[in-house]
């Protein structure tokens, strides 16, 4: 049991059976790594990379997000489908970066806790949760937009009954002087 | 200049402690290396280290509780009494319900648009002034 602080995956040609193998080993491992790619200045040869991240991870059902971040390192391809990816090595998030020395017995019982909590979590199907997590989300945005549709129309409906009052009155002197 | 040091005893200097920088300037080199390395010593302490990991092990017990009851919990919750539905159906009804209170307010004979609309048709149909 190693404590969940980051590590950098370093591996050399990063093609598709690398990548199925290096997401078979992060399915078991219970910790958050990064992959630097700000070496390889080809944009093509990033995004190949990306791709077959992308392939094996929606292959073997791995969501890079929970409970442990994967982060790529490159200035390309910002929010590329869903996958982490971050500029430079200051932008990943500080909490993880972490120096310790030997636990003691409180830091281990500690961490066998988060062991659990996040052997828990990996074992939730995240596809169907996101889903609903989505499905949520555009609900309470429609809601949203059609409230604000509503309110538009009685503030419209509040301003044109002031105007008919004015144009019956209006109709009623035509009338009279008409008449006369 | 080469000013001459006061020669602080180390008595009164036990008693300002934690005032050292204000006083700096009567310490020797001798009692300033000694002061930096107390200092350096008390950062490279090792509880000061064990603090910082126990910190980061609860904070990170802390956010894996919140993603799994955000997962297992929370949203299951969310999705049994769930009521958006049903308030965006009022909603939709109300909204339909303005609209032909609208509608009828504007199809009046001597409403705002009928007379602007009436002027606009004269102009286009019969050359009249606006």
């Amino acid at each position: 049991m190693k404590v969940p602080v980051f590590e950098e995956l370093r591996s050399q040609n990063l093609d598709e059976k690398k990548a199925i193998s290096i997401t078979q080993r992060l399915k078991q491992e219970k910790r958050s790594f990064y992959i630097d790619l700000t070496s390889m200045k080809d944009k093509n040869r990033v995004l190949s990379i990306l791709e077959h991240f992308h392939h094996a991870f929606t292959c073997l059902n791995f969501n890079p997000s929970f409970p442990y971040p994967l982060y790529f390192i490159t200035k390309f391809f910002d929010g590329f489908k869903n996958l982490n990816i971050v500029e430079k090595i200051d932008d990943l998030p500080q909490h993880f970066f972490q120096s310790f020395q030997r636990l003691n017995a409180k830091e281990i019982k500690k961490l066998k806790k988060i062991d659990i909590i996040s052997g828990k979590i990996q074992n939730i199907d995240y596809e169907e949760k996101l889903k609903m997590l989505k499905d949520l989300t555009s609900q309470q945005k429609r809601l949203y937009e059609i409230t604000h549709e509503a309110l538009f129309y009685e503030e419209i409906l509040d301003s044109l009954e002031k105007y008919k009052e004015r144009d019956i009155t209006s109709i009623n002197k035509k009338k009279e002087q008409n008449e006369q | 200049m080469n000013s001459k040091k006061l020669q602080v005893p180390q008595d009164i200097l036990e008693k300002k402690k934690g005032f050292e920088d204000l006083f700096g300037d009567y310490l020797t080199e001798k009692q300033k290396k000694i002061l930096t390395e107390k200092h350096k010593s008390k950062l490279d302490n090792s509880d000061y280290k064990i603090f910082k990991i126990i910190d980061f092990l609860e904070r990170e017990e802390e956010r894996l509780n919140k993603i799994n009851t955000l997962l297992s919990v929370k949203l299951s919750n969310a999705e049994k009494f769930n009521q958006t539905q049903n308030l965006i159906n009022k909603q939709e009804e109300k909204k339909s319900k303005l609209n032909k209170k609208i509608v009828n307010i504007l199809r009046f004979e001597g409403s705002h648009l009928n007379i602007e609309m009436g002027r606009i048709f004269n102009h286009v149909f019969f050359k009249k002034n606006f």
